[in-house]
């Protein structure tokens, strides 16, 4: 177990801290609500959040009976013109369905009353890392996202067991057509390297072989968009595997490689690099990953000791995490108390930052960390926050056609009785921004800044401090 | 402090080799990054001025998998009219090299670069168990490592490691909008920006801009009015003991946004000044190249420059859509080789194409072609030994219906770096690589 929190040491950054990682932050209201609770009941609340207060109707997307009629209609057309359109206009919606799918999902991540469980799913996306691209289906990848959501806190067991019979991610590693004739090891292969295990810790060459013939008979229904088994494809021929020797299937193999210790250590890094910081000691490892596989696999427990544990809130993590985009977008716009940019502005800046949903650069997932920042991703960074707070759109494809600016609750960030006190406005805005206080110097430069700007701080002038003070390497992290 | 020293780092501070206005009271890792900055500036005074003595390589990409069959046409081969009789290419409508293979007829200004001596093609180009995946297998080229292994770093970002030891932050630049994973380096350098223009911080501030820009400054380690009290973190944890938050995370980001500021100061003057000595096309390639040939023009210090094209994932109907693109790639090159030979730079300068894989050999039903493996690579450029080297893979003996690679491409990678960049290939792409011959 690790060392908890002493219950008398949970400040209101504490609360924010909690509050940041968890989830997507949020404004000063709420950091004072969850700070009320307490350190156990505010961890409780993070994790037990109620899916029926969570009303999102899902995206409009054409479901796989009728995508399947579609392209059989297609593959009967005879006029090559006549396929080629239809080819097309097939493509463009499923792009425009996959573009309404991930604003479906960055609204979701901005407006729940859940946020630790869009914060899961979006840690399962980049685990589980499933692309569109070779998926091309809106559905599946909408279907994926259901799935991880659904069991987001729960066994890691059920979990991995689950997307093995995924059919975004049986097609994305080829598991559909693999077979008892010719097992493909794509999937095998990063069943042990990037999702169970971590590269060449436990199993061989061998293994991926003997295991692939495990994970044989894995079809996909294209009229459901389901999962089927098809016996006659499965080999039930023993496989040695893990030093251990039986007719296994794709289940057993799981769960002999989560009998390693190994693998629960492998998952609770993970976790902590995801939510605590980037390198933890060997003995938290061990710890947690202890704890994990006790718990067999519970993954609300897992956390629930992360978030209890003074580690978590001590210096070398509070406040050392850079923002991947979409925290960065969800925060903003959270932090703001203002609505997310339009869907082409998302669009456009999840490409220009680096981290497009559903489409991660590989099945290893986003990198995450320092690789998020590069001189152009932190310029556009900066420049994003000028068109959030003053609506003025960088030259860009996607922002010309950007619908409008965002409305931002100027009064609600700086009423009018800060208007007149620069100390106390420029304490507000980072505390709201950063949570956290300035160094001396800094807050005096601001504080002169705002001054100089007259006796009173007028709209256009509150929009330059907040784009100031979001254009900084500051910011860039939580 | 040793004074001399100090006094040329100042100099060189205040002339702003650099870019703009810059200071010298700095924290601590901007000293780090400053010592380092000056004696690379020196270097690149002398680049500057001498114009000679510093290669360049610009890396070309031919994004989504280049019908190499279709560019390099082997018309002798009945074997190639067979597996395409109807995207294939009637040998009267190819530029000839010799009599067994030619030139897509819209590569006339390459074909043109052959018979001048300034090209130099490699044939059969590929590695083995290739990936079909695009994204992998352009990793895979960018890592430059077996199809079976990883890597968090690129072959041009290790050699940014191992042999640009300054701190210019512009030694790579990737005109795009993402940093190729090529550029990926354990100490990060190399500026990526798509449009010269947006490559700045935007003040748009209404009432005050001039102000706002200054704080902006100040606040990203640009300006140091605001004295020494700016070292070490800004901003303390009220969750901690108020110990330094972020360390190195907050210094790299620190150092990021320095880099981007100062390169982004120069890019912007070079881009205002400068003025191209040659007529480009309107496609995005020309445009890349365009600012690719300002910027060599402009001094820039810059080793490697990344410039891509895409649309090569030709499935369907190719045979329209891949000799477009292969007339955009001829026209880009061709004005971005007048512009470089007009400034007196074109023997500095050696641009390489590569593409994630070719095609299979056979089209399929759509009149396009499905992803395949080895394929021809272009080299160009004054100090290029032209000419035809690899040879034409066989069209009949193929692994999975793709052609046979026969010269791996980290041997060309490794002649690069080690003929023309002058950087020791064994230690950059961790293995030695046997040469070629055209440089």
């Amino acid at each position: 177990m690790l060392k908890r929190l002493n219950p008398s040491q949970w400040t209101p950054s504490c609360a924010a801290h909690l509050l940041n990682r968890a989830g997507f932050g949020g404004p000063p209201s709420e950091v004072q609500a969850l700070y009320a609770l307490g350190l156990n009941r505010a961890v409780e609340t993070m994790l037990s959040g109620s899916e029926d207060d969570d009303m999102f109707p899902p995206p409009t997307i054409t479901e796989p009976k009728d995508l399947y009629d579609e392209m059989r209609a297609m593959r009967s057309m005879t006029s090559e013109e006549e396929k080629r359109a239809a080819q097309q206009k097939a493509r463009r919606e499923q792009a425009e369905q996959l573009r309404a799918t991930r604003a479906w999902w960055l609204d979701r991540m901005r407006y729940t009353v859940y946020p630790l469980r869009e914060k899961m799913t979006l840690f399962w996306h980049g685990h589980f890392a499933t692309g569109v691209e070779k998926v091309r289906a809106a559905y599946l990848m909408w279907q994926q996202n259901e799935t991880f959501r659904a069991r987001a806190l729960g066994s890691f067991r059920y979990l991995a067991k689950e997307v093995s019979r995924d059919p975004a991610m049986m097609r994305y590693l080829d598991l559909q057509q693999s077979n008892r004739e010719k097992p493909n090891e794509n999937f095998a292969r990063e069943l042990m390297e990037l999702f169970l295990l971590g590269e060449g810790v436990r199993y061989t060459e061998k293994d991926i072989k003997e295991s692939a013939r495990a994970f044989t008979g894995y079809r996909i229904d294209p009229q459901r968009g389901a999962f089927v088994f098809q016996k006659q494809q499965f080999d039930p021929a023993e496989k040695t595997f893990m030093g251990r020797t039986g007719p296994y299937d794709g289940d057993a193999i799981i769960d002999i490689i989560l009998d390693q210790p190994e693998s629960a250590a492998f998952i609770a890094r993970k976790l902590w690099v995801f939510f605590g910081s980037e390198n933890p000691s060997a003995t938290l490892v061990q710890n947690l990953g202890a704890q994990l596989r006790g718990a067999n696999y519970d993954v609300r427990s897992t956390l629930r000791e992360m978030f209890l544990s003074e580690e978590f809130y001590s210096p070398r993590v509070v406040r050392s995490q850079i923002k991947s985009p979409i925290q960065w977008l969800v925060q903003t716009s959270r932090v703001l108390e203002a609505p997310l940019p339009s869907q082409q502005a998302l669009e456009a800046s999840m490409s220009q930052l680096g981290q497009v949903l559903f489409a991660p650069p590989n099945v290893k997932g986003w990198e995450g960390g320092r690789a998020w920042i590069s001189s152009s991703t932190l310029l556009f960074r900066y420049n994003l926050a000028g068109y959030i707070v003053s609506g003025k759109a960088p030259a860009l494809d996607g922002f010309r056609r950007a619908a409008g600016s965002v409305n931002i609750p100027l009064e609600k960030i700086a009423p009018a009785d800060l208007r007149g006190n620069p100390e106390a406005l420029c304490d507000a805005v980072s505390n709201r921004l950063l949570n956290s206080r300035l160094e001396a110097a800094e807050r005096e430069r601001l504080i002169a800044y705002l001054r100089e700007r007259g006796r009173k701080i007028d709209d256009p002038s509150l929009r330059d401090f907040l784009y100031l003070m979001m254009s900084t390497p500051d910011y860039q992290l939580t | 402090m040793n004074e001399p020293t100090f006094h040329t780092r100042r100099k060189f501070l205040r002339t702003g080799v650099l870019g703009g206005a810059m200071a010298w009271t700095l924290p601590v890792f901007l000293e780090k990054t400053f010592f380092a900055l000056d004696a690379s500036a020196a270097d690149s005074a002398v680049q500057t001025m001498t114009g000679k003595d510093s290669p360049i390589l610009v890396v070309l990409q031919l994004a989504g998998g280049n019908d190499g069959l279709n560019t390099v046409v082997p018309f002798s081969d009945d074997a190639y009219y067979k597996a395409r009789p109807r995207i294939g290419i009637a040998a009267g409508n190819t530029l000839k090299l010799n009599d067994q293979i030619g030139l897509n007829s819209r590569l006339s200004k390459l074909r043109g670069l052959y018979d001048s001596g300034e090209l130099a093609l490699i044939q059969g180009v590929g590695y083995p168990n290739p990936n079909r995946s695009h994204f992998r297998s352009t990793d895979i080229w960018q890592t430059a490592t077996d199809s079976d292994k990883f890597d968090r770093h690129g072959w041009l970002g290790r050699y940014f490691d191992s042999c640009c030891g300054g701190e210019d932050p512009s030694v790579g630049v990737s005109v795009g909008r993402e940093t190729p994973l090529a550029f990926s380096a354990s100490v990060p350098k190399g500026i990526t920006l798509a449009r010269p223009e947006q490559f700045r911080f935007i003040s748009e501030s209404a009432s005050n801009p001039g102000a706002t820009e200054d704080l902006f400054r100040e606040m990203n380690g640009m300006d140091s009015s605001a004295g020494e009290e700016n070292s070490g973190g800004s901003v303390q944890s009220l969750g901690g003991a108020g110990a330094m938050v972020g360390g190195d995370t907050m210094d790299y980001l620190r150092r990021t946004a320095l880099d981007a500021q100062v390169s982004s100061d120069k890019i912007l003057e070079i881009t205002r000044k400068v003025r191209s000595s040659a007529s480009y096309p309107g496609s995005q390639l020309a445009n890349s190249l365009n600012l690719v040939a300002r910027l060599i023009a402009g001094g820039m210090s810059t080793r490697v420059y990344y410039v891509s094209q895409g649309g090569y994932d030709t499935h369907s109907n190719q045979s329209n859509s891949h000799d477009r693109l292969m007339g955009d790639l001829d026209a880009a090159l061709g004005a971005f080789v007048a512009d470089l030979k007009a400034q007196g730079n074109f023997n500095r300068v050696m641009v390489m194409t590569f593409s994630e894989f070719g095609r299979r050999v056979a089209e399929n039903n759509s009149g396009g072609t499905d992803h395949g493996a080895a394929a021809p690579m272009f080299v160009l450029g004054g100090g290029v030994k032209p000419g035809i080297y690899g040879k034409q893979p066989s069209l009949t003996e193929l692994t999975d219906g793709d052609l046979f690679y026969n010269v791996d491409f980290r041997s060309v990678y490794a002649t690069v770096l080690d003929n023309w960049m002058k950087a020791p290939s064994e230690k950059v792409l961790h293995r030695k690589f046997q040469t070629m011959s055209f440089v």
